[in-house]
């Protein structure tokens, strides 16, 4: 882990990278309520203080050609270090180039906050952008006088590498791929080909997960792996998915695989390190991974004494494969049917099960050793009616009362606040029964601030206007709550804490969104302005919790604290 | 009363450990460190030990170091129960 006292007096590099909080600055603010309703998959706050995995491939690809690099995990830092001075600190870094990612839209305002911030400390230095968003506004992004290069793709390791030796000896950016910069002599934006796109990640982008182990000495680490970028699934709001990679990345191919070699490299790194027996991985888009890149990765976590691996799948994984799985780790699947009603599942781009046949799935996992089965519903799809929401939490009660005593746990979650630019609902939303709000990103960025995340929903559905998905989430996610709590799946005390904190923050919100409507962001802070910012304090600085469990906590084992300021 | 610590382990051992040697499960072996009690097997427990003790645990009373071993499960109920 990269640790740094505030005392030290510069923190140098080639390049370094920055991940910025969704909204920048987001501490103390009296006009922007930020938690949503629900908590993620992974435990994050709502200023999404997890950085992609890109960044640790890109670490390694550069460290391995010679170019040093630091990642600075601002968001992540901002909530552990409540009163750092984000200018005085930002001023003490050095580097050849700051790079930022805007993978997902959500970090709109941060992203773009920060680079402007770095370019008041650091006017010489070139603020550098990249990820999936990044790609789909690249030439919206340049109109920013803060942003000075995007790099598209979705791998940019060679063209990184061809543009940092660009900057160190000062020659031309011109024959860079996938590269927009500006024009020295008149400012106008240059945009080079787009035309880096490898069919298969390799070996020298393997993350080295071995000082991230070695730093955690008593708490269990939490780290992720993935067998690819791009998806070859169409799930209708992902701007990862198969025709949203097609999309925005010009590419006909939506997946490019990581060669298995790079997979084997990367779970050595945790290999004979302690804290690996303790360690939990997170593996993003398993149903992306071949079967021989499975098998490998399997062997690494074996080899590695891995304690616990959870898997995302697309299908019911069949029995055999599930049976590797079990004997490499302590295994949990994770589920998204999105619906109990196959025919919205399927609209969703999944559906290819029913509830019966994933029951009977169930049955045979958990008799086969299989540690836990994590089942996602989505509130926002296509043709979901409050009555289907009511009716998916039905079935999620009768699927606790079947499975009660077992580690099967459905879990339901409002699609807020964004659709992904270049997921088909996005690009086509009448097909789908869509109205979109936001197209640009400026559209996005000045959603973020927003005062009630109900405005902050870039879509509504034939189906569910914003005001009902904030609604139904927050009614859907309490009885979920009671059910579990009836079923002795959570404490009383705690299910009580939950659901009188929602009902708080429920009024509060729909009175907040009713008066921004009608009177502005000023009525609402004249007149909540005190209340938003103690709740928004409290759910920052009173630790974090996700759904699965949902006790705030201090978190200091996820792979993406990376970053410490003593 | 003086049951707690029993009556806890004999909970761990049928619910989380099963097939083990029960000898393992110590007064003081780390539950959260050695992934005895992760995030649903707390849940689960405390859930015990409310309808167990007819006691009601707010989500900060749940702290790590408030589950770490039996001995801390022991106190953690105990303070509860003076209350």
């Amino acid at each position: 882990m990269n640790s740094v006292h505030a005392s030290d007096p510069k923190i140098r590099a080639d390049l370094i990278l920055l991940h910025a909080p969704s909204v920048l600055d987001f501490r103390g603010r009296r006009d922007v309520l930020f938690p949503y309703v629900a908590g993620d998959s992974v435990a994050v706050s709502s200023i999404f203080e997890i950085y992609p995995l890109g960044f640790k491939s890109i670490e390694s690809y550069l460290k391995g050609h010679g170019v040093s690099v630091k990642i600075i995990n601002l968001a992540a830092l901002m909530i552990r270090k409540w009163d750092l001075d984000v200018r005085a600190f930002l001023s003490t870094l050095e580097a050849r180039a700051f790079g930022i990612d805007l993978h997902w839209v959500i970090h709109a305002h941060g992203s773009i906050e920060l680079a402007r911030l770095l370019k008041e400390t650091h006017p010489q230095t070139p603020t550098l952008f990249g990820g999936i968003s990044s790609t789909y506004f690249a030439r919206e992004l340049m109109e920013y006088p803060q942003v000075d290069l995007v790099l598209r793709g979705f791998d940019t390791h060679e063209p990184l590498m061809q543009l940092m030796k660009a900057l160190k000896s000062g020659s031309s950016l011109e024959g860079i791929p996938n590269l927009l910069y500006r024009d020295g002599a008149n400012g106008s934006t240059m945009v080079n080909e787009f035309s880096h796109k490898p069919r298969t990640i390799n070996c020298d982008t393997a993350a080295d997960w071995g000082p991230f182990l070695d730093s955690r000495k008593d708490e269990n680490p939490a780290m992720m792996v993935l067998p690819s970028t791009g998806c070859a699934h169409n799930c209708g709001w992902c701007g990862g998915s198969k025709d949203a990679v097609k999309r925005i990345m010009e590419t006909r191919y939506p997946v490019s695989p990581r060669v298995p070699e790079a997979i084997t490299v990367e779970m050595q790194s945790m290999r004979d390190k302690p804290a690996a027996k303790r360690a939990n991985i997170y593996t993003l888009n398993a149903y992306n991974f071949s079967a021989k890149a499975l098998d490998v990765y399997l062997a690494g976590v074996k080899s590695a004494g891995i304690r616990d691996v959870s898997y995302e799948q697309f299908r019911l994984t069949p029995m055999p494969v599930l049976q590797k799985m079990v004997d490499a780790a302590r295994t949990t699947i994770n589920l998204s049917p999105e619906s109990h009603d196959v025919a919205i599942s399927k609209l969703a781009g999944r559906g290819n099960y029913s509830m019966a046949q994933m029951e009977s799935w169930i049955e045979s996992a958990l008799k086969m050793g299989v540690y836990g089965v994590q089942i996602w519903f989505f509130i926002g799809m296509p043709q979901q009616t409050l009555g289907s929401v009511a009716d998916t939490v039905a079935y999620c009660r009768e699927l606790m009362q079947r499975f009660k005593g077992h580690r099967v746990v459905p879990l339901l979650t409002p699609m807020v606040p964004f659709l992904d630019p270049g997921c088909n609902y996005f690009e086509h939303p009448d097909d789908w029964g869509y109205k979109v709000f936001f197209r640009s990103l400026e559209d996005h960025r000045s959603a973020l601030i927003n005062p009630s995340w109900i405005h902050r929903i870039n879509y509504e559905t034939r189906w569910l206007s914003r005001e009902q998905v904030a609604n139904v989430s927050y009614d859907a996610i309490d009885e979920m709550t009671k059910a579990k709590r009836d079923r002795g799946m959570l404490p009383a005390g705690v299910a009580r804490g939950l659901l009188e904190k929602r009902a708080i923050e429920k009024e509060m919100l729909f009175k907040i969104s009713e008066l921004w409507e009608r009177q502005g962001t000023e009525a609402v802070i004249g007149k909540f302005g005190d209340e938003i910012q103690a709740f928004n304090d409290t759910a920052f600085r009173g630790g974090i919790a996700d759904q699965v469990y949902p006790i705030p906590r201090k978190l200091d084992n996820r792979w993406f604290d990376e970053f410490e300021v003593a | 009363m003086q049951d707690i610590r029993p009556t806890v382990r004999q909970f761990i051992l049928d619910n989380f450990l099963q097939g083990e040697d029960p000898s393992n499960l110590t007064d003081d072996t780390e539950l959260k460190e050695s992934g005895i009690l992760d995030s649903l097997s707390t849940l689960k427990l405390v859930s015990f030990l409310e309808e167990t003790y007819k006691v009601e645990f707010e989500a900060n009373d749940l702290d790590a170091g408030n589950l770490a071993s039996l001995a801390s499960i022991e106190r953690l109920v105990r303070s509860k129960l003076a209350k």
